[in-house]
């Protein structure tokens, strides 16, 4: 049971995170495309895919399952579950045209592109926090030796 | 000096009690060898009880109930439990970095945060330990941030 809602807690969170992320950069998009609403089962379906999404993330990053695969691993994991599930939600809503090769490619490159961005600024902020509390700790280190 | 052990099963706790018409340096060291004493841990190996000095342990865990202190590159078990040695070493580097681990602070070697609110901890012998999201602010706190 407490396995569960641990569970529960974090795919709430990163579901959070996701639909949100999601919702911003479809209306950028929908905005390039000169969209200017969303239907309500797209939101829905938005709602629905990002849950699995924040799932397979828990799955993957939780240390509950998979733990022993490599970061690497996991983040060619992340990379390939979300192009698919990114794919449906695309051809859903008609941003993408999934009979299309043409079409699939641009949302290739385009889709590879946001996420190695995402994956760099993600990267960088857990540097820069990592980095923030190793330097708080060195000082701390230090003030206690020389107490 | 006059020593005197008054062994009863009425008292509940072992109690020393200096009676003196004045400090002198002898007694000093009396008393600084006795409180140097209680800060030690008492850690069981092998059947053997050692005295392990609080700047020398890594972590506290406990498993099954029971209490292990880890060294450098030893384990010994102890008959205290984690609130008694966080109650214990509360003036000291430790702090309770999960509801089963107590990391000596000035052992740490590196700090990285988690995705998932969590900081991995590794020790300067290499072991890698975890900080659970409830006991993340506690760090910090001792931190300053």
């Amino acid at each position: 049971m407490k396995r569960f809602m641990e569970l529960v807690t974090q795919i709430k969170f990163v579901w959070g995170l996701f639909f949100t992320s999601g919702i911003i950069v479809y209306t950028i998009i929908a905005a390039i495309l000169g969209e200017g609403s969303m239907a309500f089962t797209d939101i829905w379906l938005l709602g629905a895919l990002t849950f699995f999404l924040s799932f397979v993330y828990v799955l993957i990053f939780g240390e509950m399952l998979l733990a022993s695969i490599s970061i690497k691993g996991k983040m060619a994991a992340l990379f390939v579950v979300n192009y698919a599930v990114f794919l449906v939600f695309c051809g859903r809503v008609g941003l993408t045209d999934v009979t299309s090769l043409q079409s699939i490619g641009t949302f290739t490159i385009g889709y590879t592109i946001l996420f190695f961005l995402i994956t760099f600024a993600v990267y960088n902020y857990y540097l820069f926090t990592g980095e923030e509390l190793n330097d708080k700790l060195t000082a701390y280190k230090q003030r206690r030796n020389m107490k | 000096m006059k020593v005197n052990v008054d062994v009863s099963p009425e008292h509940e706790e072992t109690e020393i009690i200096i009676k003196c018409k004045h400090i002198d340096h002898e007694l000093q060291r009396l008393i600084a060898m006795l409180k140097h004493t209680e800060e030690k841990i008492p850690g069981i190996q092998n059947g053997a009880t050692h005295l392990i000095e609080p700047q020398d342990i890594y972590y506290f865990e406990s498993v099954d109930k029971k209490t292990f202190v880890y060294t450098e590159s030893q384990v010994f078990e102890t008959t205290l439990r984690l609130y008694e040695l966080e109650e214990k070493l509360s003036q000291q580097d430790f702090f309770r970095a999960s509801k089963s681990t107590i990391i000596n602070i000035s052992k740490i070697k590196r700090l990285s945060p988690r995705f998932n609110g969590r900081l991995d901890v590794l020790l300067e012998n290499g072991e890698k330990l975890v900080v659970s999201r409830q006991y993340v602010p506690v760090i910090k706190g001792i931190l300053d941030l």
